[in-house]
């Protein structure tokens, strides 16, 4: 007698929640962050928000670098012409009209994916470590573009105050910016690219950039559009990062390059090794949990002296190193490895 | 074989004559294609037709320039200024090689080249998925069309897998599968593209006799009932003058004999290049 699930159509076998035990967690997990807002608040709830914003933009990087394969160190860069191309949509309108937030967060992306694909024909001339090498100038392009204010004429000014007050599609719904709107439209767009990155994923596009990452010679005498779908991935988490970026600046409520520096390319590039490179989930948790620790090490160390928190990033290192050491698959893996022990107790296999 | 045997054997001049079926008119052909490296000629002035159906073996040495050759008929080398590659009629000699591999051309590799850290299911899968052009929208959608293309390449990637005996091992990490199970995977990933002609690089190299024998197996029933017209590089004579239609022998880089594979082992000339015995 079958006991079991079985899958009966190859779309159930497609499926993002394809066990029972998924589909009983989504239903149980999926409203805890909706009503997080009735426990949390103040300061906790800006900081989880700042997780959803920086989730959205490690999973931009995570199609880049954990699908396609390809290093990309310009992270801060993509993010800042989110940001700026937003905050001036939102100030003077796109072409007059206000378009208000979410679609200016969305052309801001736009913005970002063009200049990912702009700056990706020529840097896929090279490979691997010199993508890397010359993504970093665009980094440093970027840095020395939003601060020379000769430039304000394209940028709109170094530093931008955004407002609070817009409405969230054209003129319509006008929200001030408080701690829940805030929790809820990052919540929402981080839980639509969670959906995209997953799709994406497994779909026949998300094989091909990981059929390119694994082996790009081979996959070019496969049929495989290298060099197109390597653009591609630049654009799509271009555009992720870029509407990070936007979001980010609508956040913060003010933006100065001084944000969108490498520190912050390589913090995104710490949360997603520490998570699990590739894995959607792995993005997430290496968000949250990179983010949860250096909140816990800075109220730790001032509690321990007010100078003290200069040591935030050796001991924060220090943390990364050890976890990678033990599992340089991330933390996703780690906790798959535990699943499948449990699994097995009290059996070693 | 002896070198009295081979003294008193004249060179066949049959076996020296040009293509049987002209470049520009064969499914899979060549003209007048050079390859240097440097200094080094690899392939030199080489020019074949391929008649659709048929089965021709490339035998030589190591060295004797018949990968490259394949390197230059599915468009992963560019061959020098002068030389054309022609597939199904058409010069494709500009073209690169995704394009030729979607217009019909599949391929498997000496040194196998599988995506490494995907299972035997999602290495044909993702090949499969190149067939379709995957759509942008669609796929980050992944509803309506997307998913039902995907459904329906799964369905036939399972038939593929089944046919090669790969059923039990479709989940299986490709870092921990045998050579002759790698080698079927290989040629499974080229077979989902439903390719016109199919180039395998020493598709039997490292086997064992019995995985050898199952390759040939699935190999003759893919050329017998698909009429799939196969282009094979092996050093195995003995597979070759069994399973080919037509042999080519290259020898640094240029063709010394061409014709049945009965009569071209018989050559003198073919017989001093494998031997080394005059």
């Amino acid at each position: 007698m079958p006991c079991g699930e079985y899958f009966t159509s190859y779309g159930s076998r497609m499926g993002l929640f394809r066990w029972r035990t998924q589909r009983i967690a989504l239903v149980l997990g999926l409203p805890i962050p909706f009503l997080a807002p009735l426990a949390v608040q103040g300061g906790l709830l800006s900081t989880i928000t700042q997780i959803y914003i920086f989730a959205i933009a490690v999973l931009g990087l995570n199609v880049i670098l954990g699908y396609a394969g390809e290093i990309v160190l310009a992270q801060g860069a993509f993010m800042a012409i989110g940001a700026y191309a937003t905050s001036q949509i939102l100030a003077d309108g796109l072409f007059g009209v206000q378009i208000g937030l979410l679609p200016a967060i969305m052309v801001g992306g736009v913005f970002a994916a063009f200049v990912a694909i702009m700056f990706g024909i020529p840097s896929f001339r090279v490979k691997g470590f010199y993508i890397a090498i010359s993504t970093l100038a665009l980094q440093f392009i970027s840095e020395w573009f939003f601060n020379n204010g000769q430039l304000e004429w394209i940028h709109g000014g170094t530093q931008q105050t955004i407002p609070f007050e817009v409405g969230l599609v054209g003129q319509w719904f006008t929200i001030t910016g408080t701690d829940m709107e805030l929790y809820f439209i990052s919540l929402v767009l981080m839980l639509l690219f969670a959906l995209i990155s997953l799709n994406l994923s497994r779909s026949g596009m998300g094989k091909v950039f990981r059929a390119i990452h694994d082996n790009d010679l081979a996959a070019g005498v496969l049929g495989i559009n290298v060099f197109r779908n390597k653009l591609l991935a630049f654009a799509i988490g271009g555009f992720m990062i870029g509407v990070s970026g936007g979001l980010f600046g609508y956040y913060i409520g003010f933006i100065s390059p001084d944000y969108f520096t490498l520190d912050l390319t390589l913090q995104h590039y710490v949360m997603l090794l520490f998570g699990g490179l590739g894995r959607v989930w792995g993005a997430l948790l290496g968000v949250g949990i990179v983010t949860i620790i250096q909140e816990f090490l800075r109220g730790f160390l001032q509690s321990v002296a007010a100078n003290a928190t200069s040591l935030e990033p050796v001991f924060f290192g220090v943390i990364i190193i050890v976890v990678l050491a033990v599992e340089p698959k991330g933390v996703l893996a780690a906790l798959g490895q535990l699943k499948d022990y449990l699994r097995k107790w009290p059996f070693a296999y | 074989m002896s070198s009295d045997t081979t003294s008193t054997t004249e060179p066949n001049p049959a076996l020296r004559d040009g293509p049987k079926v002209p470049p520009e008119q064969s499914v899979l052909g060549c003209k007048d294609v050079t390859k240097t490296f440097g200094a080094v000629t690899a392939v030199d002035d080489v020019s074949v037709g391929i008649d659709e159906g048929e089965w021709i073996s490339i035998v030589g040495p190591n060295g004797a320039g018949k990968t490259t050759l394949l390197n230059i008929l599915n468009g992963f080398y560019d061959p020098d200024p002068g030389g054309q590659v022609y597939l199904n009629g058409e010069d494709v000699t500009s073209l690169k090689s995704f394009k030729r591999a979607r217009r019909g051309l599949g391929r498997t590799f000496q040194g196998l080249e599988l995506f490494e850290s995907e299972d035997v299911l999602e290495n044909v899968m993702t090949v499969r998925a190149v067939k379709d052009h995957p759509n942008l929208l669609e796929a980050l959608a992944f509803y309506g069309p997307g998913r039902k293309t995907e459904a329906q390449n799964m369905q036939r990637v399972e038939e593929v897998l089944d046919y090669l005996e790969l059923w039990e091992y479709r989940h299986s990490e490709i870092a921990g599968l045998p050579l002759g199970i790698r080698r079927r995977v290989d040629l499974a990933r080229s077979l989902v593209l439903e390719p016109d002609v199919l180039l395998l690089d020493e598709a039997m190299s490292g086997l064992t006799f019995d995985e050898k024998y199952d390759m040939i197996r699935f190999i003759t029933d893919l050329h017998e009932q698909e009429n799939l017209t196969l282009v094979m590089i092996e050093h195995d004579l003995e597979v070759v003058t069994d399973v080919s239609d037509r042999m080519l022998v290259l020898q640094k880089g240029g063709i010394i004999a061409r014709g049945p594979p009965g009569d071209v082992v018989e050559d003198p000339e073919v017989r001093r290049v494998y031997t080394g015995v005059d």
